[in-house]
């Protein structure tokens, strides 16, 4: 650069950055405001302390009916439900009563919930639940409750009052976040399996029929390739997220979405790196094939598979590894596997399920990379 | 039955004219010698006999059959009566010796059997039989690339055997070797030759082997025909004639 068009040249470049710069909307200083810091402490927390292993709760609970109001004759008195644990409550009452409610026999200092259930009606046609009130035990595992009558309970299905406790056993077991992950991730691991079968299995043809030197030969040849190459080319330049998002509408969300999406990426890839295989392979032994009167099958069998078997193999176990990763991702717009449950964690902004998963697509991923980079190097 | 060439012509897609208007005619059991400097269009001649150059105009019959205007089928038919061998020996080398030369079969077997890799038993017996021929019996299960470019040269010979030739082509089968080595890849391709009655044309670029095996010899200068005639008839002025006036000469 030089000459009188420096300073323009540079002005112009400043003026475009200016411009990108407040189109894209970059504010250094959200980084620092309070409740922005306060998020990422707790988003970062939350991920370097995963979900694996979580105290053991046990459970108890009495379930006793309720009817609102009060059939005729019967009484709004207390009367005695269960043995150990029990409670002692009206079997009825009229809308609107505070009625108490007494716990006894149950497990000592632990959490109490007493909660509403409602049989499926026209009203209700799941049935439903309420929380009427929370309680805690004492000492000798009694406890006591003052809770309203809700107009709601007179619904024609009936109702009931279950009282449940739960309390801390001291052991640890293994979270449900981690046994779900663990299942989710062999998903992925065979949903990145399964593309890559697939698009292996289409990809070779295709690779043949887009390289040079097998099908430049004549007129036919070289249309067939360059309409072949132009294909690839063509739907290479979609990313694997855009076609997931289209699959998952087309098949709906979850993990066949996801195979599909790899799929098409993969036979893109593979079909590429298979072609260059094939034009870069000795030519000496086909032509060595050929004058022996072989036909062109034979030629491919016995002059090229032997010089494209490993490459191949190479690339596919490759691209398994990169679709092991790729498909955490097309997960997130619908593709099935770990990619969506890590979606679904974070919308629910359960961040340490949501490090859970992130901890394992890092482990597998670093696994796999590390077992592909072997393999490959063991067939050279 | 001779091989006649008439009028061969091959220009290839840049443009550039590899043979001239060459004739000549070889008949049954000789042992042909193409002689010329790099680019005067040898392996081009080698490779229009066989089709695996296209000629340009020009033709090419063998046992009264127009080489030249043979269908896909019948080109295999005649390829596989005509044995080829390299001067980089050409073999896959990921594949065992045996598979190598059992792929000289191809063109007579079954070809769906072959793309499963299935080889009837007696045509394994005769590529061990090949095998025993160029004394590499007991290298039949190595990898083609663990073998020395002597040995690899012979299982390249191997291979045309299994076609039963009645015309070896051969383009410099011994420029990627030792004279030793030369000597005795040569010596095989003469006994197929004299015993087997094979017609050969072999590219060489040393006149002392042209003169101890060649019979006929044809010398190619930018892809025109300047000599053609027995070894012996190649004196210093033809010698200049094919190789040049600053050549000098060395063996012969
Ligand atoms: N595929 C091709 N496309 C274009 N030109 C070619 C091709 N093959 C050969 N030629 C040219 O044709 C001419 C003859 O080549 P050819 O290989 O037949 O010579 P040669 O006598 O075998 O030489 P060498 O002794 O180096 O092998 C050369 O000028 C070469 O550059
Ligand atoms: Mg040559």
């Amino acid at each position: 650069m030089k000459g009188p068009w420096r300073i323009p040249i540079i002005l112009g470049i400043i003026i475009v950055y200016a411009l990108c710069w407040r189109a894209v909307g970059i504010a250094p200083s959200k980084f620092f405001e309070p409740q922005a810091a306060q998020r990422a402490r707790e988003i970062f927390t939350a991920f370097v302390t995963p979900e694996i292993l979580i105290p053991e709760v046990s459970r108890q609970a009495v379930e006793v009916p309720f009817r609102v109001p009060c059939p005729p004759g019967a009484k709004s008195t207390p009367e005695v439900s269960g043995l150990s644990p029990q409670i002692v409550m009206p079997v009825c009452a009229s809308e609107g009563e505070i009625i108490k409610v007494e716990g006894r026999g149950f497990h000592p200092k632990s959490d109490v919930i007493l909660r509403w259930r409602f049989a499926p009606s026209s009203q209700l046609p799941l049935g439903g639940e309420l929380v009427a009130a929370r309680v805690k035990a004492n000492e000798d595992g009694s406890f006591e409750a003052q809770i309203e009558v809700r107009p709601l309970l007179a619904q024609e299905g009936g109702a009931s009052l279950q009282a449940e406790a739960q309390w801390r056993t001291g052991r640890r077991v293994v979270s449900p976040a981690l046994v779900k992950t663990a299942e989710l991730m062999v998903q992925t691991i065979f949903l990145a399996l399964m593309a890559t079968t697939f698009a292996t299995v289409i990809a070779i043809p295709i690779s043949f029929l887009a390289a040079r030197n097998i099908m430049a030969k004549g007129p036919v040849g070289t249309a067939i390739y360059y309409a072949v190459r132009w294909v690839l080319d063509l739907v290479r330049s979609i990313e694997p997220i855009v076609v997931a998002a289209i699959f998952a509408t087309w098949v709906g969300f979850g993990p066949f979405a996801g195979v599909l999406a790899l799929t098409v990426a993969t036979i893109v890839s593979l079909g590429k790196l298979f072609s260059e295989v094939i034009e870069t392979i000795d030519p000496g032994p086909v032509e060595a094939i050929t004058a022996t009167g072989a036909n062109l099958l034979q030629v491919i069998r016995y002059a090229v598979v032997p010089q494209i078997v490993l490459p191949f193999l190479a690339f596919i176990i490759y691209h398994w590894d990169i679709n092991i990763r790729i498909s955490t991702v097309v997960g997130f717009v619908g593709g099935g596997g770990i990619g969506y449950q890590l979606k679904l964690w974070i919308d629910q902004t359960d961040y340490h399920k949501a490090g859970t998963a992130v901890w394992a697509i890092v482990a597998v991923v670093s696994v796999m990379d590390y077992v592909s980079a072997r393999l490959r190097e063991a067939i050279k | 039955m001779p091989l006649i060439v008439e009028h061969l012509t091959k220009i290839y897609p840049d443009g550039t004219r590899a043979l001239n208007d060459v004739s000549f005619r070889v008949e049954d059991g000789e042992f042909v010698a193409i002689v010329g400097l790099s680019g005067a269009g040898k392996s081009t001649l080698l490779r229009c006999i066989n089709r695996l150059v296209e000629p340009t105009s020009g033709r090419i019959i063998w046992n009264d059959i127009d080489i030249t205007a043979a269908s896909p089928q019948e080109l295999r038919r005649i390829r596989r009566q005509i044995g080829m061998i390299f001067q980089q020996f050409n073999l896959v080398k990921r594949s065992t010796v045996l598979t190598n030369v059992l792929s000289g079969r191809l063109g007579y077997l079954n070809p769906w059997l072959t793309l499963l890799g299935y080889f009837p038993p007696a045509e394994k017996k005769r590529a061990m039989e090949a095998l025993e021929r160029v004394g590499l019996a007991d290298l039949a299960y190595k990898r083609a690339d663990e073998l020395s470019g002597g040995q690899q040269q012979r299982v390249g010979i191997a291979r045309a055997l299994m076609q039963e030739p009645r015309l070896l082509l051969a383009d410099e089968p011994v420029a990627s070797l030792d004279p030793v080595l030369a000597h005795s890849i040569l010596r095989y391709i003469e006994e197929l030759n004299k015993e087997g009655g094979v017609t050969v044309i072999c590219s060489l670029h040393f006149l002392d082997l042209v003169h101890r095996y060649a019979t006929k010899v044809i010398g190619l200068k930018d892809g025109f025909k300047v000599f053609e005639g027995r070894p012996e008839e190649i004196d210093d002025r033809r010698f200049k004639e094919i190789y040049g006036q600053e050549a000098e000469r060395i063996g012969g």
